[in-house]
């Protein structure tokens, strides 16, 4: 290949590569919504008492579940929500006896489920909340494979209206006002959960780390989480022994996917440009070769006949200048002859004339 | 056609970029977690290329204590791979005194290994060991342990033990066996010579890296004092001559064994250690060193001396070192002045001393004493800010004036700090005299500090039994369980029970009600402060953020206490405990 369209080659590719850059470059730091409310909960408080549980299932219509609320050994099992517990309290066990963690949705501010989901299925509501809306949703369950947190579930046993079901923060309840904290918090016999600002739950737990030193792992899980959560953590253990995954990065999960959505128009329309684009060349380049040597056959025919004419028209000036020549010789030789013959009669004639100058 | 393979190449190359932009995102990547913990204490790692430039095999890794005990089943000790020098001071280095060039230390480990292995195969023994040839049996990549070794510090009890132990023979003359452990270089006759009431932390001269005259690292001293020791001990058929495997000094658990054992064998002395016989001073006045000032300059503020009671806090800490941290020989303010010295790493005494979270810190130290059960259960829930509070200045800055006063006269208000200042002139300038004498000789400071020591108050302060209410009802819940019973007078009568020998409670708990404020903080000292519903209310959280409503402050304060006490009854989860059922 020519230096020249290798170069050209490579800026087509830069360019198409240069979108999804850009488009990465669009998504800003953004920090959340600080004045939307959220909850937080004190690791060091809760006793795993199992009343949030219980005020959860009350609140939500839930059905009742297999152990009840006031049997503390499930604690001793490692459980997760499902379609009928939106919330559940684990029991982790450290060198200072057990931790308490419980475990609902995050309500992420800028939730993997939401942007996950092509029917917009979940919405972030103002009041903090992940909002489900089951009559657009079409089970396809992407929300429960994109939430970190494993958190979103299906109730796999209805046939006809299967939904997906997970914590709401009890946003339908408190927009209706027949609550004024989400039910779990409400019951909390410790305050283990708060609920309030988004920025001044910080800075209360900020607060806390600084008057109980050596209390507390100090930093909010949830603060900078998968680009924030409204439920955040604080912990005196550490966040992986509470089974909070600290892997996740502080990125949300719509910026994390944007890079990668953003070079769907390099797969979808920029590639096959390309690819075409580097086809048209080199069929472009080829029908003018083809053109290039029609033309220089034809010159060359041309070339060849032109030569040929001109030889046959010089044969042929030079064949009549001949023959012009002979006829000429012919003629000159006729008159010679012809001048000759009548020399000879006009001797003659000469001869006789006395004969005739007499007769005259 | 060739241009096709070329497009074919190129879209490939192209690929590859976007994949690999695309895994730039982060989206895959995620951290693993996987934890080792099968630490031992005595593994070593033989890395003679440490000296080396080039990589020549992996490191041994060597378990020296199953060493040690193959070793002694032959009836072979510690001189089996280790040398004495020429003090008779077992070497901290396998078969040699100093470390020579790489391939020498290569050899050496090659040589004296393999033919002690080759001795144990030709005895038929039946693990012999790795023999010549079997190179990857010690070089070997590591496997699943890992070096794990806690510091063998000499705490005040295995201290009392060594200096108490007949075993070790007693110094020249003298009654104790200080100097068969402690020496001082002698720079004269360039010899290490005892000194007694001089004795040193060994710390004090040997570091991590010697510095000359030092010799030997701290490793190197403390093995080759230890060990030579105990080997001797055990060469002489001792009755008892101490550890010589790696585990029993260094290894976490052991070390958590011996504390339990060392701890039961206090019990057994009556709980107190003798002291040492170093003829520490019982008293010390701890005051700072005025700097060199111009005539006319002004004065600093300065706090009363602080009568330190010496003996008392020997008996509450592990080693001198807790305070002491550096020397033995040089008193606090020597290094920590007001304004900090280099010396002293430019902390100033009042941050040496008041520094909430150093171990060597009075302030620090005390905060720690808090954790124990019987007072977490109130300190545990106070805040602990960054300074002490301003009205317990008092309890330690004494005005040396009140020994010519009055009982009746002696009475201090707590809540004013500024008394325990020693007042400058009015006008800012040095006064003519100091108001107060402080002597400037050991013995006198002494003499004063335990006075004023003994002036102190001996016995808490404890409010009136019959001051306390006895039956607290607690009715929050009365809609779902019956009123809860706080049985108040016993627990006041029992924490109070809890203080009573503590002299760091009967010092600073500076009234009777005081220790009221445990539960029924943030209200003013008084025999009734107001009730709990005055600050926790039952409205929503929202408005209060941070501040329990009272159903929950309830809960934390009488949990956390349960807790923090280590009281087993009631569970913290044992509704039934407190709430009766309301019978139907």
């Amino acid at each position: 290949m020519k230096r020249r369209s290798f170069l050209g080659l490579m800026g087509a590719a830069g360019a198409g590569l240069a979108v999804p850059a850009s488009a990465r470059a669009g998504v800003k730091d953004f920090r959340g919504f600080l004045e939307t409310p959220g909850v937080l909960f004190d690791g060091t408080r809760c006793i795993g008492c199992r009343k949030c549980e219980l005020a959860c299932n009350q609140v939500n219509n839930l059905p009742e579940p297999e152990v009840p609320f006031d049997n503390l050994e499930i604690l001793d099992s490692r459980r997760r929500t499902d379609a009928s517990t939106f919330t559940v309290v684990n029991k982790f066990e450290t060198a200072n006896g057990p931790v308490y963690r419980k475990n609902q949705c995050n309500h992420c501010l800028e939730p993997a489920c939401a942007s996950s989901c092509f029917v917009a299925a979940f919405r972030k509501n103002t009041d903090s909340a992940v909002d489900y809306d089951d009559s657009v949703c079409v089970g396809c369950r992407y929300c429960m494979i994109a939430c970190p947190f494993e958190i979103p579930t299906y109730e796999y046993h209805k046939v006809l209206t299967p939904r997906v079901m997970k914590c709401t923060l009890c946003g339908p309840q408190m927009r209706a006002g027949e609550l004024r904290l989400p039910g779990c918090v409400e019951i909390c016999p410790v305050e283990a959960m708060i609920y309030g600002p988004r920025n001044e739950l910080i800075n209360l737990a900020n607060r806390r780390f600084k008057q109980f030193p050596g209390r507390y792992v100090e930093r909010i899980y949830g603060e900078h989480e998968m680009g924030g959560t409204s439920w955040m953590y604080i912990s005196g253990t550490p966040f992986r022994q509470v089974g909070l995954r600290e892997d996740l990065g502080t990125k949300s999960a719509p910026e994390l996917t944007a890079g990668a959505l953003a070079a769907v128009p390099v797969v979808v329309a920029v590639w096959p440009v390309l690819l075409g684009g580097i086809y048209a060349i080199n069929k472009r380049k080829e029908k003018i070769a083809a053109q290039e040597q029609k033309q220089a056959v034809a010159a060359a025919v041309a070339k060849t006949k032109e030569e040929a004419e001109e030889k046959l028209a010089t044969s042929l000036s030079k064949a009549e200048e001949a023959a012009n020549r002979r006829v000429d010789n012919e003629v000159k030789k006729a008159v010679k002859e012809a001048l000759a013959k009548k020399e000879e009669e006009l001797k003659a004639a000469d001869a006789s004339k006395p004969d005739e100058e007499e007769g005259k | 056609m060739a241009y096709r393979k070329l497009v074919l190449g190129l879209s490939g190359c192209l690929f590859v970029l976007v994949c690999v932009l695309f895994l730039q995102a982060d989206v895959m990547s995620m951290i693993s977690s996987s934890g080792k913990d099968s630490g031992r204490a005595d593994l070593i790692m033989i890395q003679a290329i440490g000296k080396q430039t080039t990589k020549q095999a992996s490191a041994v890794q060597f378990f020296h204590d199953a060493h040690t005990e193959a070793l002694a089943e032959q009836g072979k000790d510690c001189a089996a791979c280790h040398i004495k020098d020429d003090r008779g001071v077992i070497s901290y280095k396998y078969m040699r005194l100093e470390d020579p060039s790489a391939s020498q230390l290569q050899d050496l480990y090659h040589d004296n290994c393999t033919a002690c292995h080759a001795e144990n195969a030709k005895a038929r023994m039946a693990n012999p060991g790795p023999q010549i040839g079997e190179c990857r049996a010690c070089h070997s990549e590591p496997r699943d342990y890992t070096q794990a070794w806690v510091s063998g510090g000499m705490d005040n009890m295995l201290h009392y033990i060594h200096w108490d132990s007949d075993l070790i023979p007693k110094d020249e003359g003298k009654e104790t066996n200080c100097g068969q452990c402690h020496h001082e270089y002698d720079e004269e006759t360039e010899e290490l010579v005892y000194v007694q009431f001089e004795e040193e932390g060994c710390r004090s001269c040997h570091g991590a890296s010697p510095k000359d005259p030092v010799k030997s690292n701290l490793a190197e001293a403390f093995h080759g004092q230890c060990v030579t020791c105990h080997l001797d001990n055990k060469e002489a058929e001792a009755e008892r001559n101490g550890p010589l495997d790696c585990a029993s000094c260094h290894g976490a658990p052991q070390r958590l064994e011996a504390q339990v054992r060392m701890a039961e064998k206090l019990e057994e002395m009556g709980g107190v250690l003798p002291r040492l016989p170093r003829n520490q001073p019982d008293a010390v006045l701890v005051a700072a060193k005025l700097p060199d000032l111009p005539e006319d300059a002004t004065r600093p503020t300065l706090m009363y001396p602080v009568p330190f009671n010496h003996e008392l806090h020997e008996h509450a800490t592990d080693t001198c070192r807790d305070c002491h941290h550096e020397t033995l020989k040089q008193s606090c303010t020597d290094c920590h002045t007001l304004k900090g010295s280099e010396q002293g790493g430019f902390i100033s005494l009042e941050r040496a001393m008041h520094a909430p979270d150093s171990k060597h810190s009075c302030v620090g130290c005390h905060n720690e004493m808090k954790q124990d059960p019987s007072c977490a259960g109130c300190h545990a829930a106070m805040p602990r800010g960054t300074e002490p509070p301003a009205s317990s200045c008092a309890v330690c800055h004494v005005n040396p004036n009140i020994l010519t006063q009055s009982p009746a006269e002696r009475q201090v208000s707590y809540t004013d700090f500024t008394e325990m200042l020693i007042p400058a002139q009015v006008d800012g300038r040095q006064p003519a005299s100091e108001p107060i004498e402080i002597p400037e000789d050991k013995e006198g400071r002494m003499a004063l500090a335990h006075e004023l020591i003994i002036n102190l108050r001996q016995e808490p302060l404890l409010i009136a039994e019959e001051d306390i209410p006895d039956i607290v009802i607690i009715d929050v819940l009365a809609n779902e369980y019956q009123p809860a019973e706080l049985p108040h007078r016993k627990i006041v009568m029992s924490m109070m029970e809890g203080m009573q020998d503590n002299s760091l409670a009967t010092a600073f708990h500076a009234t009777p009600v005081t220790m009221c404020q445990g539960c029924h903080h943030n209200s003013p000292l008084s025999k009734e402060p107001p009730s709990c519903q005055t600050c926790h209310d039952e409205r929503s959280q929202e408005g209060r953020l941070g501040r329990p409503g009272l159903l929950a402050a309830y809960h934390i304060q009488c949990m956390s206490c349960h807790a923090e006490m280590g009281l087993e009854e009631p569970a913290a989860t044992d509704c039934y405990s407190c709430h009766k059922q309301i019978e139907n």
